[in-house]
């Protein structure tokens, strides 16, 4: 078998879950913690910046404390965001599970779990990666509350969906 | 340096992480929702194992690490993650977790089946930013004005205004603020560790 039919393998979840977290726990000696959200609230604040909106946005913002750190050291996270979705992309495409779909029906529940999510981290101040993988794994408090708030969000929304969906 | 700091590191670790969660399929919303809804608990399994490792890994490395060194490529030095914590780390997780629910993936499968071709989750990914620049407005009508009449664990001398505490889990990372137990990372690692991995044996022992 060569390597591209190799790594066109599905892993085990187990191989998996094990490599993922040495992976993680490389990047946390060498480069930070594993989390998404700052490189989407850079992007953001760039693309505000370009609609020249960037000041009225920062003065809203920054009341909440924690922004200010926004604009600094976005760019890596972004950077990382950018080269997941190569990377997935990479994997979809060499086992044939490219291709472009989409599903019209289930679109508004696409638009409103993004706004969600988005309201959301703006709370939590990172995303679920950020607090299920790097902070509850550093026993931090604020990672045990927001994890709580997380359980209990998905019961929800979980909920919600079915009833949707029938 | 800069180079490799801001660009290359994070480009490497952010491929590898994209190709294993794709071929792997790891869903944290999968882990929640497939188990409290249908009882299939793949997904949890894989976030089991992981958190597992990762929070043995995390303390002995907050255990061990000399203060003040500089990480090889990242920002800042060998410290733990800040985070803040307080009433509304509680309501955003909810607020997120409804999110994430509905739109049927996390951040991470949101931006892995991005890769994968999905209009869908493309659809999600464009909605954050625009759910952060909401949120924003949300934090400064709402939060604010509950947040200055609120402190959260008062007469601990952790309380700060809005609810909001910067402390940190272990005396050996003073710069977050106050500790709340004084031992070495690790001895919480341990235990804690065991109990995911723990719960993951059992688990995988039913199926």
């Amino acid at each position: 078998m060569g390597i591209k039919e190799r790594l066109a393998e599905p892993i085990d979840y187990r191989v998996g879950a094990v490599l993922i977290s040495l992976v993680l726990v490389v990047m946390f000696v060498l480069y930070r913690g594993w989390a998404f959200a700052t490189g989407i609230r850079w992007t953001t604040y760039q693309f505000l910046s370009f609609l020249g909106l960037e000041s009225y946005f920062t003065e809203q913002a920054s009341a909440s404390g924690f922004w200010i750190a926004v604009k600094f050291g976005g760019y890596a996270v972004a950077v990382c965001l950018l080269f997941f979705i190569l990377g997935s992309f990479v994997a979809a495409k060499i086992s044939g599970e490219f291709g472009i779909k989409v599903d019209k029906a289930t679109l508004p529940e696409s638009v409103i779990g993004g706004l969600l999510m988005g309201i959301g981290m703006v709370f939590i101040s990172t995303c679920n990666i950020g607090t299920f993988l790097n902070s509850l794994c550093q026993f931090s408090v604020g990672a045990w509350l927001t994890a709580a708030g997380l359980v209990v969000g998905t019961y929800i929304g979980a909920k919600i969906y079915e009833k949707r969906m029938g | 340096m800069e180079l490799l700091k801001l660009v290359i590191g994070p480009a490497i670790f952010g491929f590898i992480l994209g190709f294993l969660v794709q071929r792997s399929r790891f869903c944290m919303t999968g882990a929640i929702r497939d188990y409290i809804l249908f009882g299939i608990d793949r997904n949890l399994k894989m976030v089991l194992i992981v958190i597992g490792i990762c929070t043995f890994a995390f303390t002995l490395i907050l255990t061990i690490s000399p203060p003040g060194i500089d990480r090889p490529l990242g920002p800042g030095t060998f410290g733990p993650t800040m985070q803040p914590a307080g009433w509304f780390s509680i309501v955003g997780g909810i607020i997120f977790g409804i999110g994430m629910a509905i739109a049927g993936g996390c951040v991470t499968s949101t931006y892995s089946r991005i890769g994968e071709g999905s209009i869908n989750y493309l659809t999600t990914g464009i909605c954050m930013p625009l759910g952060i620049i909401m949120g924003s407005f949300v934090w400064k009508a709402l939060v604010l004005p509950i947040g200055q009449k609120t402190t959260f664990m008062p007469g601990t001398g952790l309380e700060t205004p809005y609810g909001l505490i910067w402390a940190a889990p272990f005396p050996s990372m003073p710069q977050l603020g106050n500790a709340l137990l004084d031992i070495p990372p690790i001895f919480i690692g341990i235990p804690l560790a065991a109990i995911y991995l723990l719960w993951y044996y059992r688990l995988e022992k039913n199926a």
